[in-house]
């Protein structure tokens, strides 16, 4: 097993935590320099020491593409306000409209890269148990857990109904038409065995005592360190010490 | 004594049902019996095994009357959760008795005791205790859902065992597996038994029965239409004209007593057969 470094090793509550405040403070500071040039290189730097770089940043490209660059766009060019830096036939781009369009997905990016780095160095059973220590109801961990775990189980029955129903005659290869027909008779016995079977798994679960009364104790045995108890602490400070100084004109504020 | 589980004059029929499944069935059950239940296909096995444990009316509705009891309160007042540390239930169809949150079978075993909140040191020593007890150290850090229909079949048992409950209702439990599926399964069976726990045990493969259970109660039409010790049972020839088999040495028993000469004993298993025909 590859040893856990730092982040990874991080009780997973004190991430989600600190993973928050950054994204609430970006909401309420409303300035892009802290995402761009603070928030999101210090993401992809703690990605690299530990170790995990390769694969955060394929999914933070892949939700960049998405909608970061379109909602870039589309602020930057249909939100004409102030000076116009920058034209080319019909579009304008203006002063107002970067400034919006850099505080918009400055503050997505905060989330985005924050949550996308506790998600990729978490195991989200950690990040369950220690949800659940703080009094997170059983019923939604496993409802969290068990949707996560059924995609590449329904995968798999798609895959034996889909042969089930070529075996009977049903076209499922060819142009458009032939896979939209297709669509229902793989679909449907997909869904209602998946209902049928929730009876059973309600059954499965009581056998294993699910709704007993007496709380819950855990294998995965995860404490939060002094260390990970105060750094929340801490960043929660610096989050509002910053807030302060951009709003409150005495110490310099609303720059 | 007192009897572990009783069932007293119990009705039952299925809220969607046409006809009443149950229709006054009466049985005491006591502490360490081992009690196979038989009958034809859509008899009532399970939904009897369903009653015991509380599944019915619990979660599946319908109008049931009578008392069952578990050590002299009724199981229908008690909560599932209340119930699961002292009736231990293993289902038939193998694939959809794990937890389906778990990474490996190691905590797939753990899940039963951390909901009822056993301190975590003695969690690990008890699953420790039951994978040995199993023989499935080799599946402790597999995925719950990459196993074989035989191997799921074992880590749920272990599962329910090691929340130690004095029943098991044992519903079918090798209908889905292969012949040696089959009898690693009875192994265990075997294992639970010498434990002295109360088992009750719904099985198609009566050579099994006949060799494990202590007693048989078959279901027919509605009612209870014999409950007496494995022996008594599964020597009767009539019991094949109600859907249940006979063990081939009991059929060759009653052909040779029938035949050549009266035997005063039917034998239902192996080493009795021999120890009868060799005189």
């Amino acid at each position: 097993m590859v040893k856990k470094r730092f982040i990874s090793r991080m009780y997973p509550l004190t991430k989600l935590i600190i993973a928050l405040t950054l994204g609430g403070t970006s909401i309420i500071v409303h300035q892009w320099q802290f995402g761009y040039l603070f928030i999101m290189p210090l993401m992809f730097l703690l990605a690299i020491l530990d170790g995990k770089f390769k694969s955060y940043f394929k999914k933070v490209f892949a939700a960049i593409v998405v909608f970061f660059l379109f909602i870039f766009l589309i602020q930057a060019f249909l939100v004409p306000v102030g000076a116009t830096i920058w034209q080319w036939e019909f579009l304008h781009l203006t002063v107002g409209g970067l400034d919006k369009a850099l505080n918009i997905t400055a503050t997505i990016g905060v989330f985005l890269t924050t949550l996308l780095l506790v998600f990729e160095t978490t195991n989200m059973s950690d990040l369950m148990v220690s949800l659940q220590k703080t009094g997170m109801p059983n019923g939604a961990a496993y409802v969290f857990l068990a949707s996560i775990q059924m995609i590449p189980e329904m995968n798999k029955r798609s895959k034996v109904i889909m042969q089930a129903q070529r075996a009977r005659g049903i076209e499922t290869e060819g142009n458009m038409w032939v896979r939209t027909k297709a669509f229902f008779p793989t679909l449907s016995p997909l869904i209602i065995s998946s209902i049928t079977d929730i009876g059973d798994k309600a059954a499965t679960l009581e056998a294993r005592a699910f709704s007993s009364s007496i709380p819950n104790t855990f294998y995965r045995d995860l404490h939060a360190s002094f260390f990970e108890k105060y750094i929340t602490v801490f960043v929660i400070l610096l989050c509002t010490l910053y807030t302060l100084w951009r709003y409150v004109p005495a110490i310099g504020g609303l720059l | 004594m007192n009897p572990v589980l009783e069932m007293k004059d119990v009705h039952f029929k299925y809220l969607i049902g046409k006809e009443k499944v149950f229709e006054g069935i009466s049985f005491k059950i006591y502490k360490g019996e081992f009690v196979s239940i038989t009958g034809r296909n859509g008899s009532g096995k399970t939904t009897l095994c369903n009653i015991l444990r509380g599944f019915i009316p619990h979660l599946n509705q319908g109008t049931l009357s009578g008392d069952i009891l578990l050590h002299g309160e009724s199981i229908p007042d008690k909560s599932l959760g209340e119930l699961a540390d002292k009736i231990g239930y293993i289902f038939q169809n193998p694939f959809i008795q794990n937890s389906g949150i778990k990474e490996t079978v190691y905590e797939e075993i753990a899940f039963g005791l951390e909901n009822l909140g056993i301190p975590r040191e003695e969690m690990i020593k008890t699953v420790d205790d039951t994978i040995k007890l199993l023989k499935i150290e080799d599946l402790r850090e597999k995925h719950p859902a990459e196993l074989s229909g035989g191997q799921r079949q074992r880590v749920a048992i272990a599962s329910i065992i090691a929340m130690d409950p004095p029943i098991l209702i044992i519903d079918e439990p090798t209908s889905q597996l292969d012949p040696k599926g089959t009898e690693e399964i009875f192994e265990i069976i075997k294992l639970l038994k010498e434990q002295k726990k109360t088992i009750i045990l719904v099985e198609h493969k009566i050579d099994q029965v006949a060799e494990y259970a202590s007693r048989i109660i078959m279901l027919e039409d509605k009612k209870i239409l014999f409950d007496g010790t494995t022996n008594e049972i599964l020597s009767k020839e009539e019991v094949m004209t109600y859907g249940t088999n006979l063990p081939q040495v009991a059929k060759l028993g009653i052909k040779y007593s029938k035949e050549v000469k009266k035997l005063e004993k039917i034998p239902t298993v192996l080493e009795e057969a021999v120890k009868i025909f060799k005189g």
